[in-house]
């Protein structure tokens, strides 16, 4: 009995120490192992990474006289042509009739201004002599009136004069009656003499008026004529299309591209009229590249006018792009548009190309790994290590806090400020799932 | 038939003290093999303050060895501080196997000048309980910078006087005749010590090593006072603080940790019981 | 025995390990007693101070009156249970080993069955209920302190039980061999004989009894902790506060006066003996 407890005494001890590596290595094999951070200051960085293709940028039209004859049309929608090519070739034959044509047009209306000139010199002499009459006549008038009225005034002078001497004594002689009479009849005079004043000045007036009006209507210029200002204006236009119908004449007839592009579309047949619109539009690429994406609603949210896109095409990287436009389209997509100044040689349009797009957000101050966020019901949390000292020295355990998402990409995550403290340590990785309260062994990193 | 019955009724008294003395181990063994679920049942009231009165079960209705792999494989803190008082323990043993032994002998056997003083101190020291010795041991540990290590409670221990005293006991009462025999035969000093004396002395070793073997395991005022480092705890301070929700984990640990004084006891009781009332026999 | 110097080396090294940590500690103990802890003589300032303490006489008082009740009770049951072992014969090493089994128990193993069987909702309430009584609350209210001597009885018994049966063991057969034929009852062989030839070794009982109830604190702190009921709050709770709080000073007057108070129980106790 004894020696069996005795016995039993040492084998305990050597299963105690059994059971202590055995509930030690259970230990590290449960216990989740995990890395931790604090928080850092970062900016969070989101890509948009999607494959573009070129687009047409500025659109111009290649023009040529109108109502030419086409021959030949030499390219086709989409072709890429270089500066000088060739894109239609006029009907020669026809192009000298219309010049024939505009030449003669252009002498007739030289003919028909000369003779307007003539027409006009003589009408001008006739009016000459005219306007002098008029003054003339005008001038008698004016004389005449005066004289009238010179003479009239002096009957109502001596009408005055009469009537003044008898009231001087001239009547003293007479009887009552006889002076009243006599009176009378001198005032009778006067009034008489006054009125025949005033008639001559008034029709006088008329005269003068008469003349006056004679007289501005000669001096008035025949009616207004343009027309040789306007057939010199229409000689000056055909004179200018016939200028450039010679200059097609002395290229033979040909319409070439002025700079190098892609033909976006072709407005002439060959066998038809050139019209007053285009013939040909172009697209150049020496206004820029134009760069088309679709990305996703999300993405969307990142991309700003102006900013700055990294173009990568055939192993070249292209960084002077920059958005130019954001367009939402009816399917929840949205199309960008970015352009660059340069490199109008080295892509064509229609081409693919991966474009990224990289914007950095604000420094946020509280950063964490995306992998250091949880989310259970909607909220996030992540795990923050508390060190307690236990009984097999300082351990650590996890506490679920709380946080607040403030922006986050495919592997950061901004947080609101004041729920996590400067020294927290954050669990970013776990070897194990976690739960609140959880033992935990930090693994250095 | 008067005798039948004063010896039934002496029986039932002792009995009666017994199942005193030897219910906690009972408890411990029945709440070890129970299932939590039935735990709760019967100490709801304690444990979430329902109505009525806790009850118990000496044996369970579903026994389980749940809780038993709980501790064993599932508590690595249980065994760290099982270790540290194992080591506690060792230290103790070893500095009185290697230092009192020897002056337990020299004590009893040689009448060297100072031999009373020094016999007088150590009963002095022996009769100090802990509250006395407290910052005597405090200060001396805090001067040479053991405080806050396993030193701090296993070198008072180590040096305990109790021990010597007992096997002071065993040692004196070693006939003088067969020493004489042996000195005769030529035997040096320390040859009667190691050939004569310690086999002779034996109960009295094994029974101051085991009483100190058990004071050891139940150590708590020393480690309150002397460790703070928790990684240092031994087991006595981890048993308690166990949460009361895991009682049924708790009557495990506890059970466990009673498993090693509890087979020495079982083995040594005789030793015990001798160095126990060599503690009491007058000199 | 030999009046050899040789024995002093088997000493020495034990020695000089207990001067170190135990003897000469003690004696600087001693001396801080009556300094302050600023290092100025302050002769029996200290130990004013200490008594006039409330924690310290509230202890003091708790210690005493714990060992006043612990001491006559633990002695009658454990004699009492001695001198009915002894009549057993055959059975009596088994039920020795019941009773010493406590000792081997650490405190800290059965804590949690204190707890819970002292629980104001715990098993003991329940069986006191059922027998009619009123629930107690054991652990707050001065119900504590029989908690505790029922503890330092539990852990006790066995041990004083042992040393009694040491003491009747070596009283010879004869003597009661002797009595029965003078006539003597068992009544009377207990009285007349078993008690006086055990008396010597009372001596010793008691005093490692009296040693022992200072341990009693151990049970305290785990079942009450640092802060117990007013009714459990030992000396080693008072002791534990001013080492936290560092007075050193209060500490050596109060385990001088510990240490002087032990000392003259025991020799006081002796005396009594030898007297009689």
């Amino acid at each position: 009995m004894k020696q069996f407890f005795a016995k039993g005494f040492v084998v305990l001890l050597a299963v105690m120490m059994v059971f202590t590596i055995l509930s030690r290595a259970a230990d590290s094999f449960l216990v989740a192992r995990v890395f931790a951070e604090t928080y850092s200051a970062k900016k969070i960085e989101h890509i948009v990474n999607t494959e573009a293709s070129v687009q047409k940028n500025l659109e111009f039209p290649v023009m040529t006289e109108p109502g030419l004859l086409v021959r030949t049309v030499y390219v086709e929608e989409g072709s890429v042509v270089k500066q000088g090519d060739v894109l239609a070739q006029l009907d020669e034959e026809h192009l000298e009739e219309q010049m024939g044509l505009l030449s003669d047009e252009i002498k007739t209306l030289r003919l028909q201004n000369e003779a307007i000139a003539e027409n006009r010199a003589l009408a001008e002499e006739e009016k000459k002599r005219q306007a002098q009459r008029a003054r003339e006549d005008y001038d008698k008038a004016i004389k005449k009136n005066e004289e009238n009225l010179r003479r009239a005034e002096e009957e109502v002078k001596q009408a005055e004069d009469a009537i003044n001497r008898f009231a001087g004594g001239a009547g003293a002689s007479m009887s009552q009656e006889e002076s009243e009479a006599k009176k009378t009849q001198l005032w009778q005079a006067y009034f008489d003499k006054k009125q025949a004043c005033e008639e001559v000045k008034r029709s006088g007036a008329d005269e003068v008026e008469a003349a006056a009006r004679a007289l501005e209507d000669a001096q008035v210029k025949g009616a207004a004529d343009r027309s040789s200002q306007i057939n010199a204006i229409s000689i000056e236009q055909k004179e200018k299309t016939l200028e450039a119908y010679q200059k097609l004449a002395s290229s033979c007839g040909t319409v070439t591209a002025k700079e190098a592009g892609t033909i976006t579309g072709v407005l002439v047949a060959a066998g038809q009229m050139t019209g007053d619109t285009a013939a040909f539009t172009m697209a150049s690429m020496v206004g820029g590249i134009r760069i088309a994406a679709l990305i996703k609603e999300e993405e969307a949210r990142y991309v700003e006018r102006g900013d700055v896109v990294t173009v990568e095409k055939n192993g070249t990287t292209y960084e002077d792009f920059s958005v130019t436009a954001i367009r939402q389209s009816a399917d929840g997509s949205v199309e960008i548009m970015a352009e660059s100044a340069d490199h109008a040689d080295e892509f064509l349009i229609g081409e693919r190309a991966v474009i990224r797009i990289v914007k950095q957000s604000e420094l946020y101050s509280v950063a964490v790994p995306l992998s250091a966020i949880h989310t259970e019901q909607g909220k996030y949390f992540v795990y923050v290590l508390d060190q307690k000292p236990t009984v097999l020295g300082t351990e650590y355990f996890t506490r679920k806090t709380e946080v607040r998402i403030v922006d986050k990409n495919s592997s950061y995550a901004a947080l609101e400020e004041g729920t996590l403290g400067r020294d927290n340590l954050i669990v970013t990785e776990s070897t194990q799932y976690i739960n609140a309260g959880d033992r935990v062994r930090l693994q250095k990193s | 038939m008067r005798r039948v019955a004063a010896r039934f009724c002496r029986m039932a008294i002792l009995i009666i003290f017994a199942v005193f003395t030897l219910g906690p181990i009972v408890f411990l063994v029945g709440g070890s093999i129970m299932g939590d679920e039935e735990i709760k049942s019967y100490l709801g009231p304690v444990l979430s303050g329902q109505e009525g009165y806790a009850v118990w079960r000496l044996i369970p209705l579903y026994p389980t060895l749940r809780h038993v792999v709980e501790v064993l494989l599932d508590a690595p803190e249980f065994f760290h501080m099982f270790w540290n008082t194992a080591k506690i323990t060792a230290g103790v043993l070893l500095g009185q196997m290697i230092l009192a032994v020897p002056a337990a002998w020299g004590l009893s056997r040689y009448a060297f000048r100072g031999r009373k003083l020094i016999y007088q101190i150590y009963i002095l020291l022996m009769m100090m309980p802990f509250q006395v010795m407290m910052l005597s041991e405090y200060l001396v540990l805090d001067g040479i910078g053991l405080v806050d290590t396993l030193w701090a409670v296993i070198l008072p221990g180590a040096f305990s006087t109790f021990s010597v005293f007992i096997m002071y006991r065993f040692f004196a009462g070693i006939p003088e005749d067969i020493m004489e025999a042996a000195r005769v035969d030529g035997a040096g000093e320390w040859q009667m010590f190691l050939l004569v004396g310690v086999p002779l002395g034996k109960t009295g070793i094994v029974s101051a090593l085991l009483l100190q073997f058990l004071e050891c395991f139940s150590m708590i005022e020393q480690p309150i006072a002397f460790i703070k480092d928790k990684t240092l705890y031994p087991l006595s301070m981890y048993l308690p603080e166990i949460d009361v929700g895991r009682t049924g984990f708790a009557l495990c640990a506890s059970l466990i940790a009673l498993l090693p004084t509890l087979f020495l006891f079982m083995a040594g009781s005789d030793y015990l019981e001798q160095g126990i009332a060599a503690s009491a026999i007058k000199e | 025995m030999k009046k050899k110097h040789t024995g002093i080396l088997f000493v020495l090294p034990h020695f000089i390990g207990v001067c170190i940590f135990l003897f000469l500690p003690f004696l600087d103990v001693v001396r801080r007693s009556v300094f302050r802890a600023a290092g100025s003589f302050s002769g029996l300032e200290n130990f004013k101070i200490v008594l006039g303490n409330d924690a310290f006489r509230l202890a003091a008082g708790n210690t005493l009156r714990f060992t006043l009740v612990c001491l006559p009770l633990l002695l009658v049951i454990s004699l009492f249970l001695a001198v009915l072992i002894y009549g057993t014969g055959k059975t009596a090493g088994a039920l020795k080993n019941a009773f010493l089994v406590p000792l081997a128990i650490p405190a800290a193993c059965v804590v949690l069955i204190w707890r819970l069987l002292f629980h104001v909702h715990g098993m003991v309430n329940g069986v006191v209920t059922a027998l009619g009584g009123t629930a107690v609350d054991w652990m707050n209210t001065g119900s504590a302190f029989y908690v505790l001597v029922g503890s330092y009885i539990w852990k006790n018994l066995g041990y004083v039980v042992v040393l009694w049966m040491a003491a009747m063991d070596a009283i010879p057969g004869t003597v009661y061999e002797a009595a029965r034929i003078d006539g003597a009852g068992r009544a009377a062989s207990f009285f007349y004989i078993t008690l006086p030839c055990i008396r010597p070794a009372a001596f010793t009982i008691v005093v490692v009894s009296f040693l022992n109830s200072f341990r009693v604190f151990r049970e305290a702190y785990l079942v009450a902790g640092n802060y117990p009921h007013d009714s459990i709050y030992l000396l080693q709770h008072v002791f534990n506060n001013w080492f936290m709080s560092l007075s050193v000073d209060k500490m050596a007057a109060g385990a001088v006066l510990l240490a002087i108070v032990i000392c003259t129980a025991v020799s006081v106790m002796q005396r009594m003996w030898e007297n009689q």
